[in-house]
C-alpha cells in the first residue's frame, strides 16, 4: 500500500465517520423541536447543517489532541510511525462501523466513547496493556454515570425553574413574556463564556478571563434586549396565540441551534482528530506529540456531518417529531438547554461528557420535575448495555481492521 | 426507523383513560332510561336496554384492559402509577354499576311503583347521571394537567370542579335518604322480594355518583404537592 492509498483511505474513513456523527446524535435532539412544532422539518435539516458546520468549523479542533494522545502514548510509536497511521485508520473505521449499526439500530452511543475504544483496543496489540491510558479510559467510564446524571440533575432544575416560575403563577403567559428575557441572557451568557472558555482554537483569540466575562455579559444584554423586543413586537402576535409555550417553542429554537453548535464543536473531533494524525504522520514520517488540524480537515469533518444530516439523519428527526409530540416546547427547552451547558461546561473542565449521554439523562430529569407523561424506563437498560458495548466492540473490531490493512502492505 | 429517544417515550396512558371514561358514561347515561322503561313497565324496551348497557361495559372492559396492559412496571409517569390505576378502577366500577343496576331490574318484573317513590327516584338518577358527567368533565382535563404538570391556574380549576362534584354528590345522597324513606311510607305497596330488589337498586344508582366522587379524589391526588 503506497502512502498516498494510505491518505485517501483515511479521508474517505474520516469522511464516514463525519457522516455517522451527523446520521445521528444531532438528529434526535432536532427531532423533538419538529416534535413540538417549533421547527417543520426542512428547517430542523437546514439549522442543524449550518451550526453543526459552523461549531465544527470555528470551535473543533481542541479534543483533538486529547483523544489522540490521551489514550494510548505516542512515544511508542517513535521507531515506526506508520504504525500510529494504520492504527488510526483502523480505530477510525472501527469507530464508524459502531456507529452506523448503533444509529441503524436506533442506540444512543457516544462518538467519543467509540474511537476512544477503537484507540484502547489497538493500543494494546501494539504497545500492550501499559499503551493504555488507563486514567483516561477510567475518566470515558466515568462519563457513562456522570453525564446522565448532571444532564438529569440540571434539566431537572431548569424545568422545575420554569414550572415554578411560569406554569404555577396566575398567568402562566405574561409570565413566560417576563422571564423570556432573562432566560436567553443566561444561555447566551453560558453559551459565550465556554465557548471563549474551550477557546474558539481557529480565530486564534487569547483573552483573560475579565475579557471573557465582559464579551459574555455583553452579548447576554444582547440577547436579553432583542428578546425584550421581539416580544414587545409581537404581544398579541403569533407568539401569545399559543399561550406561554409559544414564548418557548421561540426558546427551544434557540436551544436547539445551540446543542447543534456544541455537538459540532465537540464531536468533529473523532473524525478529524485521527485523520489529521494519519495525514501528519505520512508527511512527516514521525510521530510528534500534537498535529496540527489544518482548516481543510475541519471542512471535510463539517462537510460529512452535513452530509449525514441530509441523507439519514433527516429520516431519524422525522421519526422522531413525529412520534415524539407531547413533548411541548417548554419540556424541549430545558432537555435540550440542560444537554448543550452539561456539555460545554464538561469540555471545559476536560470531561469527556458526550452529548448523547447528557441527552438521555436531560429528558429522563425533565420527567422527574413531573415534565413527561410517560416515559418508558425499561429502555433504559439496554441503553445502558449499548454503553457497555462500545468499547468492547470498537476495540476488537480496530484490532481486526488493523490486522487486515497490515496484511495489505 | 429505530431511535432511541421514541423507544425512550411511552405511549400517555392519560389519552385512553380518558377514552374508557367516556365510554364509562355512555353506560351511566343508559340508567335513566332504563329506570323509565322499567317504571312504564315496557318489558321488550328494558330487555333491549339492558342487552345494550351490558355490551357497553363489555366494551369499557376492553378498554380497561387495554389501559392496564400499557402501564408496566417501568413506566415513568408524572403521576403514581397506583393513583393512576385506582382512577381507572373507579371508573370501571360505574360501568360495572350500570350493568348491575339492568340487570337487577329485570331480573323480576317489578309492579307499578307509587308516585312518590317514582318522582323521587328519578330525580336521585339525573343528580347521579349529572355527577358522573361532571366527573368525565374532570377526566377531560388530564390532557391540560399532564401540559401544566398538574399546578396553576388549570389544576386550580379542576379543583373548584372536584369541589362542585364533591357539592352535588352530597346532594344525591340527600335525595337518596329521601328516597328511602319515601319507600317504607309506602312499604305496604311491596312485595317482599320487590323491597329487595329495590333496595339493591337504590343503592346501585346511588354508587353511580359515589364511584364517580371516589374517581376524581384519585384525581385530586394526582394534583397534591
Amino acid at each position: 500500500m503506497t502512502p498516498q492509498i494510505l491518505l485517501w483511505l483515511a479521508g474517505i474513513v474520516g469522511l464516514y465517520m463525519a457522516w455517522n456523527i451527523g446520521a445521528n446524535d444531532v438528529a434526535n435532539a432536532m427531532g423533538t423541536s419538529v416534535g413540538s412544532r417549533a421547527l417543520t422539518l426542512r428547517q430542523a435539516v437546514v439549522l442543524a447543517g449550518l451550526l453543526e458546520f459552523a461549531g465544527a468549523v470555528l470551535v473543533g479542533g481542541y479534543v483533538t489532541d486529547t483523544v489522540r494522545n490521551g489514550i494510548v502514548a505516542p512515544t511508542i510509536f517513535t521507531d515506526e510511525p506508520m504504525q500510529l497511521a494504520y492504527g488510526m485508520t483502523a480505530a477510525l473505521a472501527a469507530a464508524a462501523i459502531w456507529l452506523n449499526l448503533a444509529t441503524v439500530l436506533g442506540w444512543p452511543v457516544s462518538t467519543t466513547h467509540s474511537i476512544v475504544g477503537a484507540l484502547a483496543g489497538f493500543g494494546i496489540i501494539v504497545g500492550g496493556l501499559g499503551a493504555v491510558n488507563w486514567g483516561t479510559l477510567g475518566k470515558v467510564v466515568s462519563s457513562w454515570v456522570i453525564s446522565p446524571l448532571i444532564g438529569g440533575l440540571t434539566s431537572f432544575l431548569v424545568y422545575m425553574l420554569i414550572r415554578k416560575r411560569v406554569m404555577e403563577t396566575a398567568d402562566p403567559t405574561a409570565a413566560a413574556h417576563r422571564h423570556a428575557p432573562m432566560l436567553v441572557a443566561g444561555m447566551m451568557f453560558i453559551l459565550t463564556l465556554s465557548m471563549l472558555f474551550k477557546g474558539l482554537k481557529n480565530l486564534h483569540l487569547h483573552l483573560l478571563w475579565w475579557q471573557s466575562s465582559g464579551m459574555a455579559l455583553a452579548l447576554a444584554l444582547l440577547g436579553h434586549l432583542v428578546t425584550k423586543l421581539v416580544l414587545r413586537r409581537s404581544p398579541h402576535g403569533p407568539v401569545s396565540q399559543h399561550g406561554e409555550e409559544g414564548v418557548f417553542r421561540h426558546l427551544q429554537v434557540a436551544s436547539a441551534a445551540f446543542v447543534a453548535f456544541a455537538h459540532g464543536a465537540n464531536d468533529v473531533a473523532n473524525a478529524v482528530g485521527p485523520m489529521a494524525a494519519v495525514f501528519a504522520i505520512v508527511d512527516t514520517r514521525s510521530v510528534g506529540q500534537c498535529v496540527p488540524v489544518s482548516p481543510w480537515i475541519l471542512l471535510v469533518g463539517g462537510t460529512g456531518i452535513v452530509i449525514g444530516l441530509a441523507t439519514y439523519g433527516y429520516k431519524v428527526i422525522a421519526t422522531v417529531g413525529s412520534r415524539i409530540t407531547e413533548v411541548t416546547p417548554s419540556r424541549g427547552f430545558a432537555a435540550e438547554i440542560s444537554a448543550a451547558i452539561t456539555v460545554l461546561v464538561g469540555s471545559k473542565l476536560g470531561l469527556p461528557l458526550s452529548t448523547t449521554h447528557t441527552l438521555v439523562g436531560a429528558v429522563v430529569g425533565v420527567g422527574f420535575a413531573r415534565g413527561m407523561s410517560a416515559l418508558n424506563l425499561g429502555v433504559i437498560r439496554s441503553i445502558i448495555a449499548s454503553w457497555l458495548l462500545t468499547i468492547p466492540f470498537a476495540a476488537g473490531v480496530c484490532i481486526g481492521l488493523y490486522y487486515l490493512l497490515l496484511a495489505l502492505v | 426507523m429505530n431511535s432511541w429517544l421514541t423507544s425512550l417515550f411511552a405511549r400517555s396512558p392519560f389519552g385512553p383513560i380518558q377514552e374508557h371514561q367516556h365510554k364509562v358514561q355512555e353506560c351511566a347515561e343508559m340508567v335513566p332510561q332504563i329506570i323509565e322503561a322499567c317504571l312504564r313497565q315496557d318489558q321488550e324496551l328494558l330487555r333491549r336496554l339492558v342487552k345494550e348497557v351490558s355490551r357497553k361495559e363489555n366494551e369499557a372492559d376492553e378498554i380497561k384492559n387495554h389501559v392496564r396492559d400499557q402501564l408496566p412496571r417501568s413506566l415513568f409517569m408524572p403521576v403514581s402509577r397506583g393513583d393512576l390505576l385506582q382512577v381507572l378502577s373507579a371508573q370501571d366500577a360505574i360501568a360495572d354499576n350500570a350493568e348491575d343496576l339492568g340487570v337487577l331490574i329485570s331480573m323480576r318484573k317489578m309492579e307499578p311503583v307509587p308516585d312518590e317513590v317514582a318522582e323521587l327516584l328519578l330525580r336521585l338518577v339525573h343528580k347521579c347521571i349529572q355527577v358522573v358527567r361532571q366527573s368525565t368533565e374532570v377526566v377531560d382535563y388530564l390532557g391540560t394537567l399532564v401540559h401544566s404538570s398538574f399546578a396553576g391556574p388549570e389544576a386550580q380549576k379542576v379543583l373548584e370542579l372536584i369541589d362542585d362534584l364533591d357539592r352535588e354528590e352530597h346532594e344525591a345522597d340527600k335525595i337518596q335518604d329521601q328516597l328511602a324513606k319515601a319507600f317504607f311510607r309506602n312499604e305496604d305497596h311491596f312485595k317482599p322480594a320487590a323491597i329487595f330488589l329495590w333496595m339493591k337498586i337504590f343503592n346501585k344508582v346511588g354508587d353511580l355518583a359515589n364511584f364517580a366522587e371516589k374517581m376524581t379524589h384519585r384525581v385530586r391526588l394526582f394534583m397534591a404537592k
